[in-house]
């Protein structure tokens, strides 16, 4: 277990008893959650740059506050607890998807982007990976193996390999 | 349509006290709203500290099953609606209360594991590979007998509402005998 992680008040007392999250961590999530959808209105994904990086930056600000939260009642089968656990790794997973999204300059099935709206295969047919590296979040690319389907004209997949002739799909019967 | 119901819970927390009391909580309950529901609103709003087991919500998986007012049942099975305004919730009877309404389900399974709940063949098949499970064809008289005993989901309801379990400590209970 990491040293920082979370604990219940009665193993770690919090020195400011002003920054307690109240008596549920369920609370924070509901903030949350209404706080991001305010600030940017659509997932962290789909977000403009602009507002995607005011996104980042409120997801900061949330994972700082998570760091803060104390929770009441020790360690017996304590929701409260596994549910500041939950925020926290929440925040870490939306803040690596947010920093993937602004990555990746084009729009991709359900990762719309309003400044990128168009699919480019070009460019952006890759895997795009996210790893936490002390406090920095880094964005690397690896090739895309392609295996059953491939880009085709019109943005449309195909099944057969570029180049080759379509092939005749025995479709049984 | 929404109606304030007044949910009576039994609590215990061995750490911080040895006896259990009761403790009361206004939940606003919204049409089709089920027990579980409300739980969850009392962990929101009032006490984070409330211990309850739960999993599914769709009454599959038989995690919630608790006493509610006096009778088992499946928390997020029973609508808060269909109950009086006030609800008395308390854990399962004849099972060691771990905190609130989560009882330690042990001494359940241990009697349903005692009947070894499941098919033994008699011989291996020859077309069976060594280690590999015997396939028990579904149109069998033999497997069509326990259809309905594969329909409990071992909630241990019935092992809380068995006068028996709670007189005798060596009986096996309602879940394991319907399955041995």
């Amino acid at each position: 277990m990491p040293p920082n992680l979370i604990r219940p008040r009665s193993k770690r007392r919090s020195k400011k008893p002003s920054n307690r999250c109240g008596a549920s961590a369920a609370r924070i999530r509901l903030r949350s959650a209404t706080r991001c959808s305010r600030r940017c209105g659509k997932t962290s994904a789909s977000c403009a740059p602009g507002r995607s990086s005011s996104a980042r930056a409120a997801l900061g600000e949330l994972a700082e506050r998570a760091t803060r939260c104390a929770v009441a009642n020790g360690r017996r089968w304590n929701l409260a607890w596994q549910q500041a656990l939950d925020v926290r790794n929440l925040v870490t997973v939306a803040s690596l998807t947010a920093r993937a999204a602004l990555h990746r300059t084009e729009s991709r099935g359900s990762h719309a982007r309003s400044d990128f709206p168009e699919k480019n295969d070009r460019r952006w047919l890759v895997n795009i990976h996210t790893q936490r590296d002390g406090s920095h979040d880094r964005a690397f690319e690896t090739p895309v193996k392609l295996t059953r389907a491939y880009p085709g004209a019109g943005g449309l997949p195909t099944l057969h390999p570029p180049g080759e002739p379509a092939a005749t799909i025995d479709v049984g019967g | 349509m929404n109606a304030t119901k007044t949910f009576r819970i039994r609590r215990f927390d061995p750490e911080k006290s040895p006896s259990p009391y009761w403790a009361s909580y206004p939940v606003e309950i919204k049409p089709k709203q089920n027990v579980l529901d409300g739980l969850f609103a009392i962990l929101e709003n009032h006490e984070g500290g409330l211990a309850f087991r739960y999993s599914c919500r769709a009454g599959m998986c038989g995690s919630c099953a608790m006493r509610i007012d006096g009778r088992e049942g499946l928390a997020c099975r029973v609508w808060v609606e269909a109950l009086g305004p006030t609800v008395t919730l308390e854990p399962l009877r004849s099972l060691p209360v771990i905190k609130d309404l989560l009882t330690d389900m042990t001494p359940f399974f241990e009697r349903y594991r005692a009947v070894d709940p499941f098919f033994v063949g008699e011989s291996p098949t020859l077309a069976q590979p060594v280690g590999e499970p015997v396939r028990v064809d579904p149109s069998t008289p033999a497997r069509e007998r326990i259809d309905v005993a594969l329909e409990c989901i071992s909630c241990g309801a019935c092992y809380s509402a068995c006068p028996t379990v709670a007189a005798n400590p060596h009986f096996l209970g309602p879940a394991a005998l319907n399955r041995a």
